[in-house]
């Protein structure tokens, strides 16, 4: 029975050209050699025996040479092979490696090698044979040509009654070399059969992997990249999935959506769930349509997984995350209010930031807050900046308005937005909130009724406050209403005014007090409140003052203890006096205190008291004196001073008066006091007339009294009095009458005084009548009409005739000088002078010459400043004695700027030595006359990189002004597009006074995508206290600084079947782009598009916006007749980007797929048969080397590398054995299994048993993606009367082996 | 007619009932998540018959029948060998527990299948021969060596149909094919 598979390599197709093609390969002889050599030359190495028995191997190779001969063969004569076995060692002939080979090849020049083996072997009962031949090429790389096995029994077709058997091996083995070499002619001349597989024979178990293909590669599905990423206006976005090869069937995958930011039904929407890769498809896209949401938006991704593959693996790449591009507007961000007025005791107000569109991301509102409302005093604000939360349209700013309980002006707080992060400024970006003062107005008024001072010369401070405190200035007149005090003498005060400061509750009204020279009466001031201002007049308008005189009241009293005089002195005159001048009358009562002197008898008493009138210091007590003429004791008068008032008594308020008679008195007084001391040291205590009463004093001893010369002399040493007094009389008078008139000279001996100008004096002589012992020297005072200090006569009494020089000789006068401090006043109240005119003058002038140096000091305000404005003299300035004005002076500053005119106001202090006039404030308006400058931008255009941040445009003033200048903005025109590339809505820029440069900022909100230069025209219009200047408008350029994308394809190479129609390839930009994308390509065979003539060639556009478009290619196209054409696509001078990573896409297009190297290792056995898992190996070898598919290793090869790398096989092959076998084989594929029955023919009755396992292991995961189990009889495939029947386990495994292959290649 | 054509089939049912009179036994942790089981490694099988590849026999039609199953993926064999050579294991047919894990490391599998074959081979019953086979077969998850899935079955032997009508039964193949399918279906319940 013929059941064998014969295999020949490129059957059909390739006939004996093949081994032309190899020796030209090998490079073992040249073409010429080659075509004229049409033989194949064979050597035939021994046949191997694996039977177990005895074989004629020799008759068997014989008979393999005879048949190659007859198929017109050349094989090597066996000396040579033998010499050449023999040279080599070669020792095993069951295959043959690659060293082998080429020694073959080169050493004998071989084309081919025919390797047998036989595994049955019977003589008898039947003969019966099986063998397995091959030839193999000596390339470099061993290949088998042809491969057939065949296994004959004598009784395989025995016909009818038995006629047919065979009995003879000999005739056994011509039909074996028939059958071998029939097939050998198959394939000798192209042909190839193909046996049908018998379904008795299939593996009862088997597992196929789902994910390898019909090459037996397993197949991967992934995603091309990993991110990728659209705007949100592109209708769809594409994902490229790709199949690692073409299939022959079909392969799917699922894909859902894990995650992102993105929500499906809102931001997209992916209907589908499985991508489908039809036969030979290897790239395919997930469409997801993309919903525009009109909202600014943060980028949204959307995370793709792919899973659940049928009939392919998951690659690496199996998430993807696509971002979508958010190319919405931002929203502009406005106050919905522009002015609100609260009351102060509203407690809040709110300010709403809203945006003209909702947002889907948070908007963070920054503010400044300005007015002249104060913080905390006024109000609380929200802080900066309010966050509006995305998907809300506003958010509040509220003002918590404080009630500070105090009058002031209405305040306003201005809010004015900041730049938006997220959002743009919209229109209103200033909102006012003015809170109204509710608050009454405070109560001025003094803090007491009234006051005592000591009225000593300095300062009365009469305190005036508010009832509250007050936000506003506060201003109250006053003025002296009344009082006993004399202005100008007492005190120096005038009316005016006191000005509270927002804040201040009390302030002092400031008299200056003179001082009292003399004891007098107190005296008091009342200052009246009236006209106020930002306030009302409280209870206590009036204040008075009194100005306590500290000046103790005189004493009076008697100038000496005791005096005498004789009988006939007549009158008896006692002086008293004050001890100091007093401003008001002085009485004093007297009365006789005792005394041996009888009143009525010996004398007489005038009055009962004495009255000094003011100024008046002294006065007499007198007595009447009556003479008898006769002697007797002498007599004393006690006269006592009492109940003076207005005065005090003084040290000596008794007087005792001695009317010495015989002068025994005197004679007691010697005696008892010895020299009279005690009456020298009284008089010398009491001045004035008690010197006159020593020269009385009778000298010691002297019994009578003497009536000695008068003394003259001055009744005092000083007097004094006003310089209105007109005539001051001094008194000088004679220590006693005298008969004789006597003479004294007097003479002005100095003093301060001017002769002729404070008084008129001339020398001369007083004259006493006889008996006149009092004269008086009468002096003019003359009034100086001026203020000025106390002056002094100093008189001197000299050359006296008829009597002597008192004591007292000298008497100085003092002239109180009584006129008022004048008043000094500004003499102009207000005045004007330009900046240019250099100065003005203010005078301060007195109202009238004063004797004194007057002192002005004065305090500059106004809204001038110094230095910019002006200079002024410093104060004080002194308006000399005797000059009647000072000047203050003004140096105006040209400050050369625009501003408002500006005052200095100079108002008077407390003058020294005078008083304040009416006229105490005194303004000079200096007049500005600067033009108004000129406000324009910097320079005419300006380019800025278009990064998100600010862009500065500046706009200068030509010179500085002192005035706020204002000038209005707005965008005009430009090719950028307000809201996307920037935002700047107009407004107005305000320069603070001596600002000369601001900018106008412009928020740039950067650009995301490629595109040109685009620009902003702002032009300035509308000025206030300037004019617009030359350079009105400016053009911002917003620098695009994205760089042109990169162009590239998105795969380097992708495999197309031929039939698949049009390949789509993918070609995308590294980012999306504003501007049209243009590529030219070109698609030529891979090498040769230097040489030109592409196969085609175009030009791409990938329109704005867009990431990826497709290259179709049609595949008919290409190169109809090549098995694999690899095409080579040049994307070349793109516009608008630049060449990306992959310029070149590589494209198989393929008609048949990849050839897997496959390597069959010898299977286990662990049957009780010798060399089974050779045969086994063998019987897959055979029967996969029929695949045209597979390129099947010569187990030679396999063999060597076995030993080679010493792979021991216990239990089987181990993975890091197969990883390591395919790595060194080169192979994709490994065979091999396991084999448990070879039982082969052994006699009749008997009947064949195989059972075997096979695995399959494939190189890139290194899994098993085959296991089968086979086990079969011969008889297994009778169907009647022993016919199906199989003899030989030879040609059972090989009807086993060829339908593993078939359900291993064709599963479905 | 009818009521005799009930008593006919109740008495085949009977029959076939009596007939099968083979066992087997299951245990499955009803607290083991068995999806998580993707890769298995099935350890030499203990043989307790005569029969001395037995227990490769029946060990690679296991083999063969996880992978068929499509829900477990077995480790080659040769593959289970490197592994119990590289750590040590003292007998591959009843693994310990450490060894287990151990195993787990180097195979990288979830979990182990061991196994013993009792019987294997010819029984005779007078004059009527038939082939027998007893397996039984454990998984042991590999984080503790725990047993979690327990099966037996066996197959085989002279029947009714023996008895009456000879024939020697079912191949040893067979009758092995069948044993294990019963003992998988146990897993895959």
């Amino acid at each position: 029975m013929r059941s064998s598979t014969n295999y020949s390599y490129k059957a059909g197709r390739i006939q004996r050209a093949w081994l032309l093609g190899i020796v030209l390969c090998a490079g073992i002889a040249d073409t010429s050699a080659a075509a004229e050599t049409a033989t194949l030359r064979v050597a035939v190495l021994p046949v191997g025996n694996q039977s177990g028995k005895t074989v004629p191997v020799n008759d068997l190779r014989e008979m393999l040479i005879r048949g190659l001969e007859e198929q017109g063969a050349a094989v090597l004569a066996d000396a040579e092979n033998e010499q050449f076995l023999a040279r080599h060692r070669v020792r095993f002939t069951g295959g043959l490696d690659r060293a082998t080979a080429e020694a073959y090849r080169t050493e004998t020049g071989v084309d081919a090698v025919l390797i047998s083996s036989v595994d049955l072997y019977g003589e008898h009962d039947p003969p019966r044979i099986a063998l397995f031949v091959r030839l193999v090429s000596t390339a470099s790389e061993p290949k088998i040509l042809w491969f057939d096995s065949v296994g004959l029994t004598g009784k395989d077709a025995p016909g009818l009654l038995g006629l047919n058997r065979i009995n003879d091996p000999k005739k056994l083995l011509e039909k074996i070399q028939l059958l071998l070499f029939g097939s050998y002619a198959e394939y000798h001349h192209g042909r190839k059969s193909v046996p049908a597989v018998r379904t008795t024979f299939e593996p009862r178990a088997a597992f196929r992997s789902s994910v390898i293909g019909s090459d037996l590669r397993e197949n991967y599905v992934e995603f091309v990249e990993s991110r990728s990423s659209g705007e949100e206006t592109v209708k769809y976005a594409r994902i490229a999935v790709s199949l690692s090869r073409p299939s022959g069937r079909t392969a799917s995958v699922e894909y859902l959506m894990s995650g992102g930011s993105a929500v499906e039904g809102r931001d997209f929407i992916c209907k589908d769930t499985r991508l489908t890769f039809k036969a030979g498809e290897t790239l395919k896209y997930i469409d997801i349509r993309i919903m525009r949401d009109k909202a600014n938006t943060e980028q949204k991704t959307i995370t793709l997984v792919l899973k659940a593959p049928k009939n392919a693996l998951l690659g690496e790449t199996r998430v993807h995350t696509y971002s979508i591009i958010d190319v919405d507007p931002e929203p502009a961000v406005s106050f919905t209010t522009k002015h609100q007025k609260v009351k102060e005791t509203a407690g809040r107000a709110v300010i709403t930031a809203e945006l003209s569109a909702l947002s889907g991301k948070d908007v963070t509102v920054p503010f400044l807050v300005s007015g002249t409302a104060k913080m905390p005093g006024n109000y609380f604000i929200t802080p900066s900046p309010v966050v509006i939360k995305a998907g809300t349209k506003s958010a509040e700013i509220v003002l918590q308005v404080a009630d500070n309980g105090v009058d002031e002006d209405d305040r306003t707080v201005v809010v004015t937005l900041g730049l938006p992060v997220n959002a743009v400024q919209g229109r209103t970006a200033t909102s006012t909130v003015t809170i109204r003062d509710v608050d009454p107005e405070p109560s001025v008024s003094f803090v007491q009724e009234g006051s005592r001072i000591d009225g000593q010369r300095g300062t009365a401070r009469l305190e005036v406050a508010l009832g509250a405190a007050s936000g506003k200035p506060v201003t109250v007149e006053y003025e002296v209403t009344g009082g006993t005090a004399e202005p100008g003498k007492d005190y120096a005060l005038r009316g005016g005014s006191l000005v509270f400061a927002p804040g201040e509750t009390t302030k002092a009204i400031e008299i200056d007090i003179r001082g009292a020279a003399v004891h007098d009466d107190d005296r008091n001031v009342e200052v009246s409140l009236s006209r106020s201002e930002n306030a009302g007049l409280g209870g206590v308008r009036k204040h008075s003052c009194t100005l306590v005189n500290p000046i103790p009241a005189p004493a009076i009293s008697f100038l000496t203890r005791r005096t005498r005089g004789d009988e006939r002195t007549g009158t008896a005159r006692l002086e008293v006096g004050l001890s100091a001048a007093s401003g008001k009358p002085v009485t004093v009562g007297y009365a006789i205190a005792g005394g041996s002197a009888v009143q009525g008898k010996d004398y007489t008493v005038h009055g009962d008291a004495l009255t000094f009138a003011p100024g008046e210091t002294g006065k007499v007590v007198e007595l009447t004196i009556r003479t008898f003429g006769v002697y007797d004791d002498d007599k004393t008068v006690d006269i006592e001073l009492k109940g003076p008032r207005s005065a005090t008594l003084g040290e000596v308020p008794l007087h005792t008066y001695t009317i010495v008679i015989s002068g025994s008195s005197l004679q007691a007084e010697d005696e008892n006091a010895g020299d009279g001391a005690g009456m020298t040291a009284m008089n010398a205590q009491q001045p004035g007339p008690a010197a006159a009463q020593e020269y009385t004093t009778p000298r010691k001893g002297a019994g009578i009294p003497i009536i000695p010369m008068p003394a003259v002399a001055f009744t005092s040493r000083e007097t004094r009095g006003d310089e209105r007094t007109g005539t001051a009389r001094l008194a000088v008078g004679l220590s006693a009458a005298s008969a004789k008139p006597v003479t004294v000279a007097y003479a002005v001996s100095g003093g301060t005084a001017v002769a002729g100008t404070h008084y008129d004096l001339q020398d001369d002589t007083l004259v006493f009548a006889p008996g006149e012992t009092h004269k008086h020297i009468e002096v003019r005072i003359k009034g100086d009409g001026k203020n000025t200090e106390q002056k002094t006569i100093t008189l001197v009494l000299k050359a006296p005739k008829n009597a002597l020089l008192g004591e007292t000789r000298v008497h100085t006068y003092s002239i109180i000088d009584v006129d008022p401090e004048p008043a000094v006043s500004f003499t102009t109240k207000h005045q004007k002078v330009k900046e240019t005119a250099g100065r003005a003058v203010i005078t301060a002038e007195l109202s009238a010459l004063s004797g004194k140096d007057v002192t002005v000091p004065f305090l500059v305000s106004g809204t001038a400043k110094m230095p910019g404005n002006y200079f002024i003299t410093p104060s004080p300035v002194v308006i000399k004695a005797g000059t009647k004005s000072a000047e203050i002076v003004l140096q105006v500053a040209d400050n050369g700027v625009d501003e408002d005119d500006r005052t200095v106001v100079v108002t008077l202090g407390l003058p020294v030595n005078a008083v304040q006039g009416r006229t105490a404030t005194s303004t000079v308006t200096i007049r500005d006359v600067d033009p108004e400058p000129s406000v324009s931008f910097v320079q005419e255009g300006s380019r800025i990189d278009g990064q998100r941040g600010t862009a500065r445009l500046e706009v200068a003033l030509g010179a500085a002004s002192g005035k706020p200048v204002t000038v209005e903005y707005e965008v005009t025109g430009g090719t950028a597009e307000p809201g996307k590339d920037y935002a700047l809505r107009g407004g107005s820029l305000v320069f603070a006074p001596g600002e000369t440069t601001k900018a106008i900022e412009i928020d740039i909100r950067g650009a995301a995508v490629h595109d040109d230069d685009r620009n902003v025209e702002v032009s300035l219009s509308r000025s206030e206290n300037a004019g617009l200047g030359g350079v009105r408008k400016h053009s911002c350029t917003l620098v695009n600084p994205i760089p042109a994308p990169a162009i590239s394809f998105l795969a380097q190479s992708l495999h197309f079947r031929k039939n698949a129609g049009v390949a789509k390839i993918a070609v995308e930009l590294s980012a999306t782009s504003r501007k049209a994308v243009t590529v030219p390509y070109a698609v030529g065979r891979a090498g040769q598009h230097a040489q030109g003539a592409p196969v085609m060639h175009g030009s791409l556009v990938i329109k704005p916006g867009r990431l990826s478009a497709m290259i179709d290619v049609e595949l008919s196209e290409i190169s109809p007749e090549a098995g694999e054409e690899v095409l080579e696509i040049v994307l070349s001078g793109p516009e608008n980007a630049s060449l990306g990573r992959i310029p070149v896409h590589r494209m198989t297009v393929i008609s048949r797929e990849h050839r897997p190297r496959i390597a069959v290792i010898p299977f286990m056995n662990v049957s009780g048969r010798k060399d089974a898992g050779d045969l086994l190996m063998l019987q897959f070898v055979k029967e996969l080397s029929s695949l045209d598919d597979i390129t099947v290793m010569e187990p030679g090869v396999v063999r060597d590398h076995l030993l080679g790398m010493r792979v021991i096989m216990y239990e089987g092959v181990s993975l890091s054995d197969i990883d390591l076998l395919m790595k060194t084989l080169d192979v994709d594929l490994i065979l091999t299994g396991r084999v448990f029955d070879y039982q082969d023919y052994e006699a009749p009755g008997t009947t064949p048993k195989v059972e075997f396992s096979v695995l399959l292991f494939e190189r890139t995961r290194n899994r098993v993606i085959w296991a089968s189990k086979s086990y079969n009889k011969g008889n297994d495939g009778v169907v009647l009367f022993d016919w199906g029947n199989i003899s030989t386990a030879n040609t059972m495994v090989t009807e086993m082996a060829r339908a593993v292959k078939s359900k291993l290649v064709t599963w479905e | 007619m009818e009521l005799l054509r009930h008593i006919i089939l109740l008495a085949m049912v009977l029959l076939l009932g009596a007939c099968s009179g083979r066992s087997s036994n299951a245990f499955r942790d009803q607290n083991m998540d068995f999806g998580v089981i993707q890769n298995v490694a099935v350890m030499p099988m203990a043989n307790h018959t005569r029969e001395q590849s037995a227990g490769d026999r029946v060990r690679d039609v296991l083999f063969n029948k996880l992978l068929y199953t499509g829900g477990l993926y077995a480790v080659p064999l040769g593959e289970v060998k490197r592994g119990t050579m590289r750590a040590a294991t003292a007998d591959a047919t009843a693994p310990s527990p450490e060894e287990v894990v151990k195993l787990a490391g180097i195979l990288k599998v979830d979990a182990i299948i061991t196994g013993a074959v009792k019987e294997y081979g010819e029984v005779r019953s007078g004059n009527a021969v038939a082939n027998v086979i007893s397996v039984s077969v454990q998984m042991l998850e590999t984080q503790t060596g725990r047993i979690i899935w327990s099966a037996s079955s066996t197959k085989g032997g002279v029947g009714f149909s023996d008895r009456l009508l000879g024939g020697g039964g079912d191949p040893m193949n067979v009758i092995t094919e069948k044993a294990i399918d019963e003992i998988l279906d146990k897993l895959f319940i």
